[in-house]
């Protein structure tokens, strides 16, 4: 992945921050200033609450930066010690070094400890990459801190970043009284931002230093199903160029279309080998269809291995070696399967985008910096009909696909990167463009479910899942991700939960990747599923193993959307019943539409046998904070339903 | 919770450097290069689809070696590892977990680890081979900061496919040390066709001459003998070793996996007996002024001891003084920051530790021994090992298990065992992992071995009590109270003490949360968290949306309120490893649940007791209020592992029996009664409640 890009960068800018010149160890005066802040009161489990957040960029002539950055702390809570950390993001590659790093703690006795270069630690950013020169400089006084301690930190890095461009985030999950920003350029250069997830801010010009400035946030909440942080935190986006002497900029997302398209071409050339491959692979393909999957499977096969250096963060390695090694990244893959369409005559393009949420990218602000993630566009014809196929504006039929995630199948894209936007990098001809959402029903699991009640309440049971699209991929996720060992156990852990001291005879997986259907088979006995009372009741519930697709929203209020993803589910139960047993009483049938979907669960008694279906189409969408009120109940109510129990009474 | 003093085991280590030192001096490695060239490959095992080892395996290492050289040829004294690995790669998620490697080397103060010669191949199912480029072979620095920096070789074998064997060798250089005390394993993340170890004991002269040399203890396997081999090498091999498999309630890794200890000591020409006899002997020598009562503790042992009349209550006096009013520096819940622990002043004396009011876990017991002897109590260290480790074999002649401390003192013919450091752990208990265990009592004359005695489950107690109202839509809503005692409760503490009262109250929330859909709790309280003696408390109001189950004439309530969503207790039906439960615990709870208007129970019974023999026992009771608007549901519970012959491990043979006995616990839990509207009177027992 492009670790390097915006996630990043922001993800630190979230956690650093402002600058004034500071003489020998001693609290310098902007930090004895800010800890003397007051600042309002929070909710108790707010942790900390930021009390100056700066950053002050000065750019040269030749593009290099000098950062100073100064940025305190108060805690006001334990887990608030948390906050007392400086760290700092360089890249090796682009020369890019922290130049200082000093700290201090002001305990709330007044008493207050320094931290310098013994203290400070020097970290690979990802242990994930076979090899990066993104690292990390930190200092802690986690351990030191206590409840009403204000830290603070200075730091002076230098870079020479790639593009002309900036992110400034107001805050993270904390909150912050001031958070400034201010950007100088040298004489004859101008800058100019977008603000998102707040009103515009104006930058204060004075000469050729700009300056962004935000008080008093409140602190970002962590919600489940919510955006990430990174999506609801106010920030703005600065972008910069010389009026004189020019410069690589992105004023449009054509610029960033033909920049990546520069970068990327070159690499993707198929010689003899990946060639041969390629029409080896396709040899038995009677369609378009059946190429895209060979080759995309082939691909999607091959190991993740992520190697970054120097520009190695954005262009792919030559598909030539990916091919020789049989590894890569997301781009190294995109690429190569670009090189191996291109030698049986497809044309595919690499589309940047932002893997993990879909709320990400904006429009506003074209930049390479909004993503983190490469997968490819291939150009299809008419023939090609796939829930994935989009038509561009210029390029016509394009199938998306994701070629690192080994659980998608091609006409399939995943949950996260659905809806988002993305950039299709095709030169003159490349856009944004929005990625394509599939339809519940496209991403669907059919449970079929037989059991057997005896009059002891035990039973027999078989289970049949069959699921497509991303209800497949999430099973095959696990199916693939776990040891043979460990994916017995989960699939018996998820049907103890119901059925509890369940035995089974039979757990058989199928996996249909390239038809992008997974099925799963089931067989298990319980003792006293059914609890007798007084031998003369049978209760029982009919629903008995979860649905597997819960929507978990157990606070009474909400501060932020809530993130839907786009399913579907039936189940069909026949449970036969024990003879010298009625039915005495079963629960109502529930039928709900709603915005967020549809669900519906019916009971009927037939020929001696229970049949119980519950069905749930469920929308991708954004749920707003200020209808959560209805959406917790619509999923509380399907709750209720499916914990009911059957009553069967002696006849 | 003792930090281990220097022992006779760490001087030796520091002699064994020592003499390597002064005997170094410059010339060839003792041993060639063999280890630089690859194997032939069996055509067997390229053509092998499946695992030998284990079924199911997604990679099998056809074999593991290692040569682990003692050197102190060419400069200074060093252990030279040289492995090598072959594995067969079976599916896509053996090529995901082996084919990547990262072989790490750390530097700290003057130990460093090179890693050096790196080289893999990939042998391809139709036997075409692909290097491993030197280029590949990325070098890092993962980790640098002052006096550590770890820097890491990490490479990604090429064109690997299910079918596919890779190899890799590397060559370790740990510098400024010899193989003492390592611990060298028979098992990895995957099964192993075959291990084998070539392990060459230093030949210096100094070492020879003080009588010191290498010593191998296994494990968890019988140990095949050491065969001799070329260039002063000896080795050993192991065949077909399983994977380790973690699992819950599995006996602690070192007591699961096989392995080895690799060591040197002097050989005293000692049998076990004899060693702990002298070992027991030098304990009591070097103990002895550490627990001396000079005048002041004198003072203080008399004034804490107060009109206490039995050796019992004086005791428990001087303990609860020790546990209570002496900081322990290493607690991280003592409210010192880093920096004061930094500057904290060595206690020389239990007079100091007294004056100070604060010190390490060593000098908290050493005060406790002292103010005992100054009450007239004849006091001993004990020394002992951490069953979260492994488990001590005393037939093992060597102290590198028994690092922890605690003070013996005689009571009648009655050896007591005390360990007032650990703070959380109440009078009358030592810390889970001392419980149960042979504990070395220093003398004079006769050291012995005295088992630690092991709290009954009445010490452990997790008692619960909810009083409920239920509404008519099965809404269930009331007032809760939980409190633990022995280790449940420093279980309880030491997890919670460092935590804000807002991280305690999430996990509270979040524990229930999982359990009961919609559930709110409010009016939380948690009481006693850094508490030494009190139990640890929670009160919180709860409210359950949808509790019971309304059909449409009935309501149908599980009475267990605190095990209502709970999972069973074993959910798998294979398992691997034994069954290792750490002490014996009981539970009691009490639920009263006033029912809605105009509902009553029907044909309501109570759920089963049933038992264990010795080992368990499980009593519900439910009851109905005479008026038949409260229902009483009690329930009492107790394991107590001791009953199984007095250990607290139970064979994987047993597995089966143990499930059925959680999961029936488990289906008694989840009874059910049934409430009807309009239905006379209550038809289940009557009772007036307790």
């Amino acid at each position: 992945m492009f670790y390097r890009l915006i996630g990043f960068c922001f993800m630190l800018a979230l956690l650093s921050a402002p600058t004034y010149a500071l003489g020998g160890d001693e609290v310098p005066a902007w930090l004895k200033q800010a800890a003397a802040a007051s600042a309002p009161t929070y909710k108790k489990d707010v942790p900390a609450v930021v009390l100056n957040d700066e950053s002050n960029v000065i750019v040269g002539d030749d593009g290099r930066i000098t950062t100073v950055t100064t940025y305190a702390v108060r805690v006001l809570t334990r887990e608030g010690r948390a906050s007392a950390s400086a760290v700092e993001h360089y890249e090796t590659d682009t020369g890019g070094k922290v130049r200082e790093m000093r700290a201090w703690l002001i305990h709330p006795d007044g008493s207050t400890k320094k931290y310098g270069k013994d203290e400070t630690i020097d970290v690979a950013a990802s242990l994930d990459d076979l090899y990066s020169e993104s690292r990390l400089k930190s200092i802690s006084a986690v351990d030191d801190a206590e409840v009403g301690a204000v830290f603070g930190y200075q730091t002076t890095t230098e870079d020479h970043p790639l593009f002309p461009q900036t992110v400034w985030a107001f805050q993270g999950r904390l909150p912050s009284l001031v958070s400034r920003f201010t950007l100088t350029l040298p004489a004859g250069w101008r800058a100019s931002s977008v603000t998102f997830n707040t009103a515009k801010i104006e930058p204060a010009v004075s000469g050729t230093s700009y300056t962004w400035e935000m008080r008093n946030l409140s602190p970002i909440e962590p919600e489940p199903s919510s955006p990430s942080v990174l999506t609801l935190a106010p920030h703005v986006a600065v972008s910069y160029v010389s009026s004189v002497a020019g410069g690589r900029t992105f004023d449009k997302w054509l610029d960033v279309s033909r920049w990546y398209t520069e970068l990327a071409d070159p690499q993707a050339a198929p010689d003899d080998a990946i060639a041969t491959k390629a029409r080896e692979l396709t040899a038995n393909a009677k369609t378009e269809m059946e190429k895209i999957q060979a080759i995309g499977r082939y691909v999607q096969n091959l190991q993740y291995v992520s190697i970054q250096i120097g520009i190695g963060g954005y262009r792919p390695h030559a598909a030539t070696s990916v091919f020789a090694k049989q590894y890569g990244d997301c781009k190294d893959k995109a690429n190569l399967m670009r090189a191996m369409l291109r030698a049986v005559k497809l044309t595919a393009y690499p589309v940047l985008i932002y893997a993990g949420d879909r709320t990400h990218v904006r429009e506003e602000w074209a930049s390479p910096m909004q993503f983190n993630h490469c997968i490819v566009a291939v150009k299809v014809s008419d023939e090609t009909q796939a829930a994935s196929v989009i038509q561009h504006p210029t390029l016509g039929r394009l199938l998306i696909f994701d070629a690192t995630d080994e659980s998608t199948s091609v006409g399939d894209l995943p949950d996260h990167e659905q809806g988002s936007f993305a950039l299709v990098a095709a030169g003159e001809t490349g856009a944004l463009i929005r990625m394509p959402v599939t339809e519940p029903d496209g991403n669907r699991l059919d449970r079929q479910v037989e059991m057997s009640l005896a009059e002891d309440g035990s039973i027999a049971a078989t289970v049949h899942e069959r699921m497509i699209g991303q209800s497949a991929a999430n099973a095959r996720r696990d199916f693939k991700g776990l040891s043979r060992a460990q994916y017995t156990k989960a699939i018996e852990d998820w049907v103890s939960l119901g059925a509890t001291g369940a035995k089974f005879n039979k757990i058989e997986p199928a996996d249909s990747r390239d038809a992008g259907r997974f099925a799963l088979d089931v067989e298990f006995t319980v003792d006293r599923y059914a609890q007798s009372m007084q031998d003369r009741l049978l209760v029982f519930k009919p629903a008995v193993v979860s649905r597997g697709m819960v929507v978990s929203l157990t606070e009474p209020t909400r501060t932020h959307p809530v993130v839907l993803k786009s399913r579907a589910y039936t189940e069909t139960t026949h449970i036969k019943l024990p003879a010298g047993f009625d039915v005495d009483e079963m629960p109502d049938a529930l039928k709900l539409d709603s915005a967020f979907g549809n669900y519906s669960a019916t009971y009927e008694v037939k020929d001696g046998q229970l049949v119980f279906t519950r069905s749930l189409v469920q929308r991708q969408a954004t749920i707003p904070a200020e209808q959560y009120d209805q959406l917790r109940k619509f999923f509380g109510r399907i709750r209720a339903t499916e914990e009911s129990p059957v009553v069967l009474a002696r006849k | 919770m003792n930090a281990p003093r220097p022992s006779g085991r760490m001087f030796l280590c520091l002699v064994v450097c020592l003499l390597a030192l002064a005997a170094s001096s410059p010339s060839a490695h003792a041993f060639g290069d063999n280890w630089k060239e690859w194997r032939p490959v069996d055509p067997a095992q390229l053509a092998l689809k499946e695992p030998v080892v284990e079924k199911d395996a997604d990679a099998e290492a056809l074999f593991w070696e290692v040569r682990v050289a003692d050197v102190d040829e060419g400069g200074s004294p060093r252990t030279v590892l040289d492995h090598y690995i072959r594995i067969k790669v079976f599916t896509e998620r053996g090529r995901e977990a082996q084919s990547k490697v990262d072989i790490f080397a750390p530097k700290f103060g003057n130990r460093e680890i090179k890693i050096m010669d790196v080289a893999g191949r990939t042998i391809k199912p139709d036997g075409s081979i692909v290097e491993l480029k030197k280029e590949d072979v990325y070098e890092r620095t993962v980790i640098k900061t002052s006096g550590l920096k770890v820097k890491a070789k990490s490479f990604a074998l090429p064109g690997v496919e299910p079918g596919s064997i890779i190899e890799y060798r590397w060559r370790e250089v740990r510098g400024n040390s010899f193989s003492n005390y390592d611990r060298l394993e028979f098992s990895r993340d995957i099964p192993v066709q075959r291990v084998k170890y070539y392990i060459k004991p230093s030949s210096n002269p100094y070492l020879a001459a003080a009588r010191i040399g290498m010593r191998v203890q296994f494990f968890r396997v019988e140990g095949a003998p050491f065969q001799k081999e070329k260039d002063g090498f000896y080795s050993v091999t192991e065949t077909n070793m399983p994977a380790y498999h973690e699992e819950p309630n599995s006996p602690p890794e070192y007591s699961a996996r096989p392995w080895m200890l690799v060591y040197y000591s002097e050989d005293k020409k000692l049998s076990a007996q004899e060693f702990w006899k002298n070992y027991g002997k030098e304990t009591y020598e070097k103990s002895k002024s550490g627990m001396k009562a000079s005048d002041d503790v004198k003072r203080k042992a008399a004034e804490i001891i107060g009109d206490a009349t039995t050796p019992e209550q004086k005791l428990e006096r001087l303990f609860e003084f020790c546990r209570t009013q002496i900081k322990n520096v290493y607690d991280d819940a003592n409210g010192m920051t880093a920096e004061q622990r930094a500057k904290a002043k060595d206690n020389k004396t239990p007079s100091d530790t007294l004056k100070r009011g604060l010190g390490t876990g060593y000098d908290i017991d050493m005060l406790f021994a002292a103010l005992a002897s100054a009450a007239g109590f004849e006091s001993r260290v004990a020394r002992l090992a951490d069953r979260s480790d492994t488990f001590f074999d005393p037939d093992f002649p060597d102290d590198y298990f028994i690092g922890a401390y605690d003070i013996a003192v005689r009571v009648g013919e009655e050896w007591r065992f005390f360990d007032p450091a650990s703070t959380y752990v109440p009078y009358g208990m030592l810390r889970w992992q001392e419980e149960g265990q042979s504990a070395l009592l220093s003398d004079p004359k006769e050291p012995v071995f005295v088992k630690t005695p092991m709290s009954g489950p009445e010490k452990s107690l997790e008692k619960r009590t909810g009083k409920f109202k239920l509404d008519e839509e099965g809404t269930l809503e009331g007032d809760v109270h939980i409190e633990y005692t022995g280790h449940l409760a420093a279980s309880m503490k030491e997890t919670y003490d460092d935590d804000s009262t807002a991280e305690r109250e999430e996990a509270l929330k979040n524990k229930f949360k999982s359990r009961m859909g919609g559930v709110e709790i409010t009016d939380i309280r948690i009481e006693n968290v850094t508490d030494p003696v009190k139990p640890f408390a929670y009160n919180f109001h709860i409210r359950v949306p949808a509790y019971a189950q309304r059909t449409g004439k009935r309501l149908f309530l599980q009475p267990a309120f605190f095990q209502h969503g709970g999972s069973a207790f074993f959910t798998t039906s294979d398992r691997k490893n034994a069954i290792y439960f750490y002490y014996p615990w009981s539970e009691e709870d009490r639920v009263e649940v006033a029912l809605p208007e105009g509902f009553s129970l029907d044909n309501a019974e109570s759920p089963a007791p049933f038992a264990s023999d010795k080992l368990s026992r499980y009593e519900p009771h439910l009851l109905i209020t005479k008026d038949g608007h409260t229902l009483i549901y009690t329930r009492k519970f107790f394991f107590d592992p001791r009953n199984n012959g007095g250990f607290v491990i139970f064979p994987t043979t047993t597995y089966p029996q143990l499930k059925a006995f959680f999961d029936l616990l488990h289906k008694q839990d989840n009874h059910t009664v049934s409430l009807k509207q309009g239905a006379s009177a209550p038809t289940a027992k009557s009772s007036t409640p307790n």
